[in-house]
């Protein structure tokens, strides 16, 4: 029991460095995602083309990647969306979306320990894409078996257009890459505008809940605390650290948020009536703006929790639900 | 009445048979000491009285009650056991150990009453503890627990008491005292006592009666004049041995020849 | 009721003393601060609706309450259990109470997420504590009937009881993992659960646990003579007029009850249960009529002060109360046992 005890703890530790480290890693890489890329441009969807990842390790690619593997959902977007959906081969089972991903041959659980080696390298990839930090291990034993690996991190809007860039440049679409980091920019401006004017009378306060048992929230380092942010709601918590912390239900009834927003997992059922009445019946609960108005939404977790080019229909799920009068008008 | 008949017992453990062809009696207020080599059966015999062990056949019946037929409870109000080994767990203090020898006749959430204190009181005295009452048994010498032990099953207040190896580990001094208390008590308040001895000769001195084991069976029951002699103890013990009188009591007295 | 038994009783007072204490600072100290002047005049005269009225009595309150009852029947089951086993190593955990809680609670956590706004309504939290219970029960049960199937049972109940569970913990908590590494989306919230905590709970949970911990704490201080008894060894017992078995099994189903019932309202918490019925021994000695009690008091006060600390140090955030008692009571316990063994030489 002990050891059971003392392992869970490591685990959540690690898992708390890493979303830590994640954040951190993600900023540096922005910046010299930007640089790297322009003395390349001559050499627009040519090959070979050389790419450096994550990890900072330059991969040299020689031809156009036909055999791609892809072990991170919001990669496995970004693919698709980029028009190399064609060149794939192989996904994780957690890559859902879109539905092409069913054909696909699923090498892996979205866990990192969970990958099996042996159907990865049986399906003779030419190109693997995974995420930062928390892959990293998986990373380097790839490249050990010869197998060309590219690692991006995954865990903020900065990093989705560094993945893109770095993705279409190494699978032969960098103009449909540039073109779709234009959109999300554009889409995600027009947004931020269109709400801008309901702004004036404050920005709404914000309770992500997570789970309420431990009551668990997404801090403003998680990227759904990001993306509240980035919209113009304040989050509730804005003020620890910890992507996901566990918090004070007494400080979440002092702050009194105005919007609740809850994500549904696994495509399970929207019932905002059932939950409103779940959380009147909480004590204190009924007393909060966001209850006596009826202000919750129940949000697709893929959407707001995957760095990848449905960023926008996540963000505009969440300004729906932060300036619904935004949306009325038309 | 007997108070202990022992008729044609076998038994032993489940996967082997100790005792065969067994049969006892035991008079009231009496000393009766189990004597035999390593492995004869003494402590399955004193066992089987407790109904600790299988019983493959035959029956003891404890004043005319069988033993398996008695709870737990009844069985302890009738016969106590001081082990010959325990190891203390919790530092329990001496007296709270002795004090729990009168368990079974209390309920299990009803307070100690007046008597029973008195009974431990007794029993801490007899054995010499009194001053010792606040020790704790994790931190006495092995003698001090050995008359720990003998001091509970005193408190238990039974007609029967069985003592495995009482003198084990304790001084010359206490050996004596011990037995002659065992003795005492067996007369004066007709108790019956069982006890296993490995010293032969402390055996023919304090014993009313003794029993020779010898793999399993009965070898021989009597007084100790009747039971030991040179004969039948060199071949139970396989050592040539000289029995001569005590020098006080007359009573034999064993050494071995080399 | 002798003068001494009375007298032993005293002893129990400043273990009292130490739990009120605990009890008003945990009242007083929270995340939201509240003077000694707010808190008297809402304890006194609560007024719907006011946020520091809510605060107090539907959120703190019961939190600290709900910490002293699981503090209370861990350190409780922690004592019968290292008392029935005669292991100082026992804990509420040793027969696979807290692995079959976790496997229960975790299929419950699946059920409610792929579910969530349906059970969500007021049935979530009886479904999940119902479950971790049931898991409680159903392992340990298992348990029993291993180890009554094995032969060497006859010989050594307790060793087989000892190895049956642990071999059984290892099985529940690998499915347990199995269940977090098939579940990504999942993992921390049922880590959150397994490392412990009270947060959300509230009356409700109070409701459910406390009476199940009362009835077998209550049970378990009633058998105190039995365990005593049982400290000497399976045999000494016997011959003292002590039915084993029946007891054992007995205080062993009491004992699970308790641990499942503080397991399924705040999730695994380890170490307070082996450490609590120790410090106790310590201060107390050993007899299990004042063990138990003082066990009971001390537990309580070290999960209040512990749940405090969770409550308050990185505040508005939480710690799961899990590691607090990890990390604050290994240290301290560990200096206790070096004090101790000097004092003794």
């Amino acid at each position: 029991m002990n050891r059971f005890n003392s392992r869970l703890i490591l685990i959540l530790l690690a898992l708390w460095m890493s979303a830590g480290c994640g954040a951190e890693k993600a900023s540096q890489n922005s910046e010299s995602g930007q640089t790297a890329a322009s003395p390349e441009k001559q050499n627009p969807s040519g090959f070979p083309v050389t790419v450096k990842d994550d990890r900072g390790v330059e991969v040299m690619i020689s031809e156009k990647p036909v055999r791609i593997v892809s072990l991170l959902p919001s990669h496995t977007e970004i693919l698709f969306a980029i028009g190399a959906g064609e060149q794939m081969v192989g996904c994780t089972t957690y890559c859902n979306y879109p539905a092409e991903t069913e054909q696909l041959e699923k090498v892996a659980l979205s866990n990192p320990g969970s990958v099996s080696l042996e159907v990865l390298v049986e399906l003779k990839p030419d190109l693997v894409f995974l995420g930062g930090d928390y892959q990293r291990l998986l990373a380097d034993q790839l490249s050990k078996l010869q197998v060309p690996v590219l690692s991006f991190e995954s865990q903020s809007v900065a990093d989705i257009e560094h993945s893109i860039r770095g993705i279409s440049r190494s699978t032969g679409h960098v103009d449909a890459g540039e073109a779709l980091i234009q959109q999300i920019k554009q889409d995600i401006a027009a947004l931020q505008t269109r709400v801008k004017p309901y702004q004036k009378q404050g920005e709404p306060r914000v309770f992500y809940q997570v789970w309420d048992q431990p009551l668990m929230t997404a801090g403003p380092a998680s990227f759904i605390g990001e993306l509240i942010d980035l919209i113009g709601g304040e989050n509730l918590f804005a003020d620890v650290e910890i992507a996901y912390p566990q918090v004070s239900e007494e400080t979440l009834i002092l702050r009194n948020p105005d919007v609740i927003l809850m994500p549904y997992v696994n495509g399970g059922p929207a019932d905002v009536a059932a939950s409103l009445r779940t959380l009147n019946a909480r004590p204190g609960w009924k007393e909060m703006n966001a209850v006596k108005n009826k202000r919750l939404y129940i949000i697709e977790d893929d959407l707001i929790s995957r760095p990848g080019p449905r960023v926008v229909q996540g963000l505009q799920k969440i300004a729906q639900a932060l300036y619904p009068e935004a949306f009325q008008q038309q | 009445m007997n108070q202990i008949e022992i008729e044609n017992l076998a038994c032993g453990y489940p996967e082997r048979e100790v005792l065969q062809q067994v049969s006892l009696c035991v008079e009231p207020g009496k000393v009766l000491v189990l004597l035999g080599p390593n492995g004869s059966g003494k402590t399955t015999l004193l066992r089987a009285l407790f109904n600790l062990v299988v019983v493959y056949q035959g029956s003891i019946l404890i004043e005319g009650e069988a033993v398996n037929q008695l709870s737990r409870k009844q069985l302890a109000r009738k016969l106590a056991l001081s082990p010959q080994m325990e190891v203390p767990q919790w530092p329990m203090t001496v007296e709270e150990t002795v004090q729990l020898g009168r368990s079974s006749h209390r309920g299990w959430i009803q307070p100690f009453q007046a008597e029973d204190t008195d009974f431990v009181e007794a029993a801490l005295a007899q054995t010499g503890l009194t001053e010792l009452r606040l020790r704790k048994i994790t931190e006495i010498s092995g003698g001090e627990w050995r008359r720990t032990l003998i001091a509970r099953a005193l408190a238990q207040q039974t007609k029967v008491l069985c003592l495995d190896e009482p003198t084990t580990g304790l001084d010359l001094k206490y050996q004596v005292e011990v037995l002659s208390l065992i003795r005492d008590l067996a007369h004066q308040r007709d108790l019956t006592v069982i006890l296993t001895l490995h010293d032969l000769n402390l055996a023919s001195c304090f014993a009313d009666q003794i029993v020779l084991l010898s793999q399993g069976h009965i070898a021989a029951t009597g007084t100790g004049a009747e039971v030991l002699t040179e004969e039948r103890l060199s071949d139970v013990y396989q050592t040539k041995v000289k029995v001569i009188p005590h020098p006080e009591y007359q009573t034999p007295f064993i050494v071995p020849v080399l | 009721m002798q003068p001494r038994q009375l007298f032993l009783l005293w002893r129990m007072i400043p273990l009292t003393g130490f739990l009120l204490a605990a009890l008003v600072v945990g009242i007083h100290f929270g995340a939201v601060e509240l003077s000694f002047d707010q808190i008297r005049q809402s304890l006194w005269n609560p007024s719907e609706g006011s946020h520091i009225s809510t605060i107090l009595w539907q959120i703190r309150l019961p939190r600290v309450l709900l910490a002293a009852c699981v503090g209370g029947g861990l350190a409780v089951a922690g004592a019968a259990f290292q008392g029935v086993f005669r292991n100082p190593l026992a804990d509420p955990f040793v027969i696979g109470a807290s692995s079959g809680a976790a496997l229960g609670a975790t299929l419950a956590l699946l059920c409610i997420a792929g579910s969530i706004t349906v059970i969500t309504a007021t049935w979530q939290i009886p479904w999940l504590i119902l479950s971790a219970f049931a898991g409680a029960i159903l392992v340990v049960g298992a348990v029993f009937v291993i180890a009554a199937l094995s032969n060497a049972g006859r010989n050594a109940p307790l060793l087989t009881l000892i190895l049956a569970g642990m071999a059984l913990s290892s099985f529940t908590g690998a499915l347990v993992s199995l269940i977090m590494f098939l579940n990504h989306e999942m993992l921390t919230t049922i880590f959150s659960w397994l490392l412990g905590s009270f947060s959300g709970r509230h009356w409700n949970e109070i409701m459910m646990a406390v009476p199940v911990i009362f009835f077998s704490g209550g049970l378990l201080w009633l058998m105190s003579r039995p365990l005593d008894l049982l400290s000497f060894g399976d045999e000494t017992a016997m011959t003292l007029g002590l039915s084993t078995g029946k007891f054992r099994v007995l205080i062993l189903i009491a004992a699970t009850l308790c641990t499942a019932a503080c397991v399924a309202v705040s999730g695994v918490i380890g170490f307070l249960g082996l450490m609590a019925p120790h410090m106790t021994r310590i201060m107390l000695g050993p007899r299990h009529v004042l063990l138990i009690p003082g066990s009971c008091l001390l537990g309580a006060t070290l999960l209040v002060v512990a749940d405090t600390l969770a409550r308050t140090v990185i505040a508005p955030a939480e710690i799961p109360v899990g590691i607090v008692t990890a990390l604050m009571g290994c240290p301290f316990f560990l200096f206790l046992l070096v004090s101790r063994g000097q004092q003794s030489r």
